[in-house]
């Protein structure tokens, strides 16, 4: 017998989604391929509106307006010059920061952070510029790592550079954030893929930085399930990925108090963003990566609406 | 149930190692990689950590498993501790031998030991018989044996302890002298801490066969507790100008216990009389033993007492009753000497003259006269007279020598070259050989010294070598096989250099040699000046004043010896408390009247006592048992097998067994598996 939530996930083609079939593929543009379309095409049945250069509205011809723009048809059933408003021009950039400080390394079940965040990355940017946007990414631990500047031809480039790029060193996000402010003029979409393991006002004086700057910033903050959950039981030396700094940890006298301080730290994250206007989305490795993609083309959307 | 080796019980530290394992090696496991710490980090697990057992049937096997294997090389066995033996089946005669000597009354040790002396006595079987008895260096039974221990109850209420020394072998000798009724089972309980000064070599006692030992010690006997106190007084005079003044020394030992991490000074006061003339601030420096020496003004006479009471107190936070050193100071003495010299200027004394001199203490304050002028006149006021080289006296001379002679005096006759004539027998007995060369040009050196005279017993020690050095060349021989003739020291050939002469009132020496380097280099070695002192000393009958006797120590002798005893035979005293005795068996001053004049004794601990040391009890058993019958002390009266013996060790292999069985359930139990992760 079939069990309902995998006939939904047939359905949906989100069994193309699971990270842990991802993880089998190792080209990642055949990852990101696989994952986009698999998404789109789950798309059709779903109420979410995709972005296309469409038709918005009509408005009365103005003195000065381009006489292409007239909607002659219109004026031959109606004797009245009207000019036909579209959709923003969706040829925009895309910037995925990347982050790459040991602690993405994590792995509790598997597949790590930095893995689920490529993927993600990877995603996004083949999705990106099958709509024809400009992709860049910006890979960070506690400077800028990798960086390739967006640019219509630079997908190759970027997904090499991410399949490639590994997890170390410590993570810092300001002094990267205040980089890409420099070199980033123009109004772009910017992904931030973090842990952020900083503190929340940090993280958000940063990331506000670009949000400040007109860009539109949407951040994935991702997490192993473990660091969030804390499911450990026996008593073991914990190494910090970052710093290499080892603490003996009875699990069973702190996780307890671990797990509502994780809790207040990722609260006070999504709140600061929430109040800085940045879009903000939780994600858990071990869940699909539709979630992040629903995500983005929400922010997309509303960028995409500007006039 | 009792332990063959009790110290294996230290080990039972090594229970910290679980302690350890639990709270710290079992997080020694297989490190995570966590992301990041920063949470972690804030939480104060530390505390929690290291105050939780988190696997308490664990923690509790392995501290047991520890324990048992400690206990296993404790070496337990069954029957009778060897320290406490005891008869417990019918009636039995005892005598509980309790010590009261001065370090009893260390911290506790006292109350402690008369409840162990009541228990003894209340718990002897039905148709027993108990006395007691209570020694320090003397012993004595207040309490002879009865049937009815009230009796030996009531007296041991009314004791205190002494400030005698601990000797347990005339205690023991006492105390079987008390169970003379051999039918029946005898017993001797011990009551003691057991001081090692207590039971010296060469003055040891075995218990008669049938007598069982039992030894409480109301201390703990592996631990000597720290005791400074003062030891090895001696008290000096001196003359400075007019004024006459007391040097005193003493040895601050014991120090070795004391907290070697906060020294810190001890104070030592000199009172003589009723008041402190001098103080010094001693520093201690981790040695075990330090000098001191203080000095004051000496009031000679101090109204008539014959010397003057002083101590030496030091003031230490040790127990105070060894602490005080009480002493008589006398007045520097002096023995006048007259040396009868015929030669030219007296030249033949130059060397004498020269080591009379030096003499301080006693001093030598002496005339050189021919001895035409020899006449009792002269000889009233003096001690000693020395007939250098001298052509045997007549007339007058000799009569004065000879009254002199009968007074007490002493005469040391020096025969050298010049000695010629008739000597009358009380000086010189015999016949007179003339001189005779000794050996080759090289002489010969003294043979044979008597060592245990008095005039030679203080090179004893150190110093009798020196004689060997001298080289003798010429000398007289004196009368060999003369009865009245004492030899004290001879030649190599055999005849006497220095000889005493028997039968004479006084005292009369002989040297058949020259006390200049004419026929002996003697007077030029360093040992020339310390023969002289002691030959004057001799016949002058001079004693050193003893400033301070030992408690346990009779009036009687001492006055006696000191030419004090007068026409009581037994004199008393009165004691420190005023009360009267005949022997000084308390610390203090002693007043005792001889003849109209006062004199004043002074007593101190024996300096043995405050060796707070004990013996090993084992050890002391098996020596009171007497070789090869150590069952019969251990065991209280039957003889053992080897096979019983280890039957009653056998324990230990219980222990083991039982240890890994315990072991292999650890092993099981902390092997089981354990969920890791949800």
């Amino acid at each position: 017998m079939v069990r309902r939530g995998q006939a939904r996930q047939g359905a949906t083609g989100r069994g193309f989604i699971d990270p842990k079939a991802l993880a089998r593929i190792s080209n990642l543009e055949l990852v990101a391929r696989t994952v986009v379309d698999g998404f789109l095409s789950g798309l059709h049945r779903s109420p979410h509106l995709g972005v296309s250069l469409d038709f918005a509205e009509h408005r009365p011809y103005m003195p000065g307006d381009d006489i292409r723009w007239v909607d002659w048809k219109l004026q031959g059933r109606t004797d009245r010059f009207y000019v036909k408003r579209f959709e923003a021009d969706t040829n925009a950039s895309l910037a995925v920061m990347l982050d790459v400080s040991g602690s993405m390394g994590f792995a509790s079940d598997g597949l790590s952070k930095l893995e689920y965040g490529k993927f993600l990355a990877a995603s996004l940017a083949y999705f990106s510029s099958k709509q024809r946007d400009r992709v860049g990414l910006v890979a960070f631990s506690d400077g800028i790592r990798e960086y390739v500047p967006p640019s219509a031809k630079h997908l190759d480039t970027v997904l090499h550079r991410i399949a490639t790029t590994e997890a170390s060193g410590p993570g810092a996000l300001r002094p990267v954030v205040t980089k890409v402010a420099e070199v980033m003029r123009r109004r772009s979409f910017i992904l931030v893929i973090s842990d952020f393991y900083e503190d929340p006002a940090e993280v958000v004086d940063a990331v506000g930085l670009l949000a400040y700057q007109g860009h539109e910033v949407v951040v994935f903050h991702v997490m192993d399930p473990a660091e969030i959950d804390f499911p450990y039981e026996e008593a073991a030396p914990f190494v910090d990925l970052e710093t290499g700094e080892e603490l003996p940890v009875v699990p069973e006298t702190l996780a307890d108090r671990y797990r509502e301080l994780m809790g207040t730290h990722l609260q006070a994250i999504e709140s600061g963003f929430r109040k800085r206007g940045v879009d903000y989305t939780l994600i858990r490795t071990d869940k699909p990566l539709d979630h992040a993609l629903f995500a983005y083309l929400s922010a997309r959307q509303r960028m995409s609406r500007v006039r | 149930m009792g332990l063959l080796t009790p110290l294996a019980l230290v080990a039972l530290g090594a229970l910290a190692v679980p302690v350890w394992i639990h709270l710290s090696q079992r997080d020694r496991k297989e490190e995570i990689r966590f992301p990041s710490l920063m949470f972690l980090e804030r939480i104060p697990y530390k505390a929690v950590r290291r105050q939780t057992i988190r696997n308490w049937p664990l923690f509790l096997l392995r501290s047991l498993v520890l324990a048992l294997l400690v206990a296993a090389f404790a070496r337990p066995f069954l029957g009778s501790d060897t320290a406490a033996v005891s008869l417990t089946e019918g009636p039995v005669d005892r005598v509980v031998l309790l010590d009261r000597s001065a370090s009893m009354s260390v911290a506790g040790r006292w109350s402690a030991a008369t409840r162990m002396a009541r228990e003894a006595l209340r718990s002897a079987p039905a148709g027993s018989r108990v006395a007691l008895a209570v020694f320090d260096s003397r012993v004595s039974v207040p309490a002879p044996l009865a049937g009815d221990p009230s009796g030996a109850l009531a007296v041991l209420d009314t004791l205190r302890t002494s400030d005698g020394a601990t000797r347990l072998a005339p205690a023991l000798r006492a105390a079987a002298a008390v169970l003379d009724q051999v039918d029946r089972p005898r017993e001797v309980v011990l009551i003691t801490d057991l001081q090692r000064s207590g039971w010296p070599e060469g003055s040891r006692y075995v218990l008669p066969e049938g007598i069982v030992l039992s030894l409480r010690t109301p201390n703990d006997i592996d631990e000597t507790p720290a005791n400074p106190h003062l030891s090895g007084l001696r008290v000096t005079s001196r003359q400075d100008g007019d004024t006459a003044r007391v040097r005193v020394s003493a040895l601050m030992a014991g120090l070795a216990g004391t907290d070697e991490e906060a020294p810190g000074t001890v104070s030592v006061a000199l009172r003589l009389g009723a008041e402190e003339v001098a103080r010094a601030e001693v520093t201690l420096d981790g040695r075990d033993a330090i000098p001191v020496t203080l000095e004051g003004p000496l009031i000679r006479g101090d109204g008539g007492t014959g010397g003057m009471p002083g101590s030496l107190v030091m003031e230490s936070a040790g127990p105070a009753w060894d602490d005080t050193l009480r002493f008589v100071a006398e007045p520097a003495a002096s023995v006048p000497v007259v040396v009868v010299d015929d030669s030219d200027g007296g030249e033949t004394s130059l060397f004498l003259s020269r080591a009379l001199e030096v003499g301080t203490n006693p001093g030598f304050p002496h005339q050189v006269l021919p001895s035409s002028r020899l006449t009792s006149e002269v000889l009233a006021s003096a001690a000693a007279v020395v007939l250098n080289d001298i052509p045997a006296p007549g007339g007058g001379g000799r009569g004065a020598l000879e009254d002199f002679l009968s007074r007490g005096g002493g005469i040391f006759v020096v025969l050298g070259p010049d000695a010629n004539g008739a000597w009358p027998n009380w000086l010189v007995p015999g016949t007179l050989s003339p001189p005779r060369d000794l050996g080759d040009v090289q002489g010969v050196p003294l043979a044979a010294l008597a060592l245990d005279h008095p005039i030679l017993e203080p090179f004893r020690e150190a110093g009798a070598g020196e004689f060997s050095r001298a080289r003798f060349f010429r000398s007289r021989g004196l009368p060999v096989g003369d009865s009245t003739l004492i030899p004290v020291a001879s030649f190599i050939s055999g005849d006497p250099a220095l000889a005493e002469v028997q039968g004479a009132q006084g005292r009369v020496v002989l040297w058949s040699s020259t006390l200049d380097d004419f026929w002996t280099d003697l007077p030029r070695h360093a040992v020339f000046l310390p023969f002289v002192h002691q030959v004057i000393q001799y016949v002058a009958g001079y004693r050193p004043p003893v400033p301070a006797y030992a408690v346990g120590t009779p009036v009687g002798p001492v006055l006696a010896e000191r030419g004090l005893a007068g026409s009581a035979s037994d004199p008393t005293a009165l004691g420190p408390q005023g009360q009267p005795a005949t022997i000084m068996d308390r610390a203090g001053f002693y007043v005792v009247e001889v003849e109209g004049a006062r004199r004043v004794l002074a007593a101190n601990l024996d300096p043995t006592e405050s060796d707070l040391a004990s013996l090993d009890a084992d050890e002391f058993v098996r020596e009171v048992a007497g070789p090869g019958d150590a069952n019969r002390a251990l065991t209280g009266g039957e003889a053992l097998t080897a096979e019983d013996r280890e039957a009653r060790q056998a324990i230990w292999r219980s222990l083991l067994v039982l240890m890994m069985v315990l072991l292999i359930v650890e092993t099981a139990l902390a092997n089981r598996p354990r969920a890791r992760m949800t």
